[in-house]
């Protein structure tokens, strides 16, 4: 995705929030997940054990790759879901919290014309699905 | 409206796995570096100000009740600090 598609496809979301915000009476409330709903990792040889526990979920992971594949990903990811109760759009401003502890390495050596890379991401989306129409996917980053 | 229920969740998180795993594609945002997303954040702000005026949106009040709501999630983080202290 291009920056400025990027760009574009924030600043719609953004609008359409705005535009939400003034539809009906403005209501808030903080609303705090502490239990994921799954969690999930892939390569799902890495899991060496999982638990879900409110405030105590985690995931202990074990995994040593040492080929040199492009575009080789592995993930853990905590899952948590909230689904609108009410018949009418909300807007929901989101953030987390994330603890990792361990050990991680990533090495990338250096190639004759083109060198090697790896990277190491912990990162929060949040995802809009609407089971009517299967599944409408949008990400949108905390303002 | 009918509370989904728990297979629904689960079959909803399994469609997105699913979609990415078949598009090759954790995360479109993750392709974009720190400093562009920095970008766009910036600009957003910048270019979304006059978009509240125009929509008869107090931005200050919403800012407000925004802090209110991070201030009791810290709260409520502040006071589960110890308990996860002793798990780690």
């Amino acid at each position: 995705m291009t920056l400025t598609k990027s760009y574009g496809k924030a600043w719609a979301n953004r609008q359409a929030a705005i535009k939400q915000l003034t539809q009906g009476p403005f209501v808030s409330a903080p609303l705090i997940l502490d239990r994921p709903n799954s969690i999930f990792v892939y390569p799902s040889a890495m899991l060496v054990e999982d638990h879900i526990e409110s405030g105590n979920s985690w995931a202990k992971l074990i995994w040593e790759d040492s080929q040199d594949v492009q575009y080789k990903e592995t993930s853990v990811r905590f899952f948590f879901a909230w689904t609108n109760p009410f018949d009418y759009l909300v807007v929901i401003n989101v953030s987390a919290d994330l603890v990792v502890r361990g050990q991680c390495t990533l090495t990338a050596f250096p190639g004759l014309l083109f060198g090697g890379w790896t990277s190491l991401f912990v990162t929060t989306q949040l995802k809009s699905t609407c089971p009517e129409l299967q599944l409408g996917d949008m990400i949108k980053n905390r303002p | 409206m009918a509370k989904p229920s728990k297979s629904q969740v689960q079959a909803a998180i399994s469609a997105i796995i699913e979609r990415e795993q078949r598009e090759g594609v954790a995360s479109p945002i993750l392709h974009i570096n720190e400093s562009n997303r920095a970008w766009i954040r910036r600009n957003l702000r910048k270019h979304l100000d006059p978009v509240f005026s125009e929509m008869g949106l107090n931005k200050d009040k919403l800012e407000q009740v925004v802090t209110r709501h991070q201030d009791e999630v810290r709260h409520y983080l502040k006071k589960q600090e110890s308990k996860t202290a002793k798990r780690l």
